[in-house]
């Protein structure tokens, strides 16, 4: 992953997921759902913003609310763990949504190991980041949480 | 309160009657997957997405967020991709339209639709239309577009399910077997 220290901007250039869904019963729509819940959690992570004014979505379209599309998708790796659940249907677990949640979380590690600012808040956009890489007080630096920084 | 000299005015409450609408009704000719038809509109301002759904019942063209952003009621209007939702059903008069059930026919599908079946390109399959008429279109104008291209095109729709990692093999695949089609029709 990369920070553009001029404006914040987060460009994600690689992620792998390793999975444990139980005993993979059809491996190519197994790996969509991965793939597909990564997207999903990008843009969770850095660009879906919902917030809402007198019970009304603010941003009812997709001008304002940024999908991730194929152009920011970054390059993925998707592995799946041997494993079996014995309560499952075959040795199977879900895997719809686990490989969504953890996407925000290590993004946002990302950007506070790249660039020392960590947000607290979802979605990560390149405005929290910038003013938190110019105002002291919000950021915490990576000697803080005891993370090594290089830049990316 | 109606002036007997004007038959009609749009904001006559009766507008919505038949009569009224036989008066307002308009026809629209154009080609659409291959075949010419001719239909009467009421309003040529509509877009093409409600009378492609609605007036002659192709739902296989999706509604998704009907202001040209999401890509999935794409179409191909005269070789081009283009978002029916915001395209004035008035101006495709004498165009030649193409929508997602105008592929494939008694032979199997289209090479690009077994592309997304092959490589397993769709999960709710709601964008599915609008990925494979924006591949198509491409494919017609560019038989061997570089990946630049084809990421590119696939950018341009929205997909909630996939991550679009199996939508790009399936434009991957789709070339190869677009290629394949054509050394098989030159050889019979």
């Amino acid at each position: 992953m990369e920070v553009d220290p001029a404006t914040g901007a987060v460009t994600v250039l690689e992620l792998a997921a390793v999975v444990d869904c139980g005993t993979v019963l059809n491996p190519p729509l197994a790996e969509g759902q991965v793939e597909g819940a990564i997207a999903q959690g990008l843009g969770m992570a850095l660009t879906e913003r919902f917030d809402w004014r007198d019970g009304a979505p603010t941003r009812p379209n997709f001008s304002d609310y940024k999908l991730p599309t194929a152009g920011v998708m970054p390059q993925l790796h998707v592995e799946f763990a041997d494993s079996y659940e014995p309560t499952g249907p075959f040795g199977a677990k879900g895997v719809g949504e686990i490989a969504l949640d953890p996407v925000p979380s290590i993004i946002a590690s990302a950007v506070a190991d790249a660039v020392g600012v960590r947000v607290h808040e979802l979605p990560i956009t390149a405005e929290k980041i910038y003013w938190g890489m110019r105002d002291e007080d919000s950021v915490r630096t990576t000697s803080d949480t005891g993370e090594e920084g290089d830049g990316r | 309160m109606t002036d007997p000299l004007i038959p009609f005015s749009p904001h006559d409450t009766h507008a919505s009657e038949p009569e009224a609408r036989k008066v307002m009704s308009l026809p629209l000719r154009f080609r659409l997957n291959q075949e010419d038809v001719e239909i009467h509109v009421q309003d040529p301002t509509v877009p093409l997405l409600d009378v492609l759904r609605g007036d002659l019942g192709l739902t296989g063209t999706k509604s998704g967020c009907a202001i040209g952003y999401c890509g999935a009621c794409t179409v191909v209007v005269d070789g081009e991709a283009v978002p029916s939702c915001v395209q004035m059903a008035g101006l495709v008069e004498g165009r030649d339209v193409r929508t997602v059930e105008g592929l494939g026919g008694p032979d199997g599908l289209d090479p690009v639709q077994n592309a997304f079946v092959k490589c397993s390109g769709l999960q709710c399959g709601f964008c599915t239309p609008g990925h494979v008429m924006a591949l198509r279109a491409l494919l017609d104008e560019d038989p061997d577009p570089g990946e630049e291209r084809l990421r590119e095109t696939v950018d341009g729709n929205y997909c909630r399910c996939t991550g679009y990692v199996k939508i790009l093999d399936s434009a991957r695949e789709a070339v190869e077997l677009e290629r394949a089609a054509r050394v098989a029709r030159e050889a019979r």
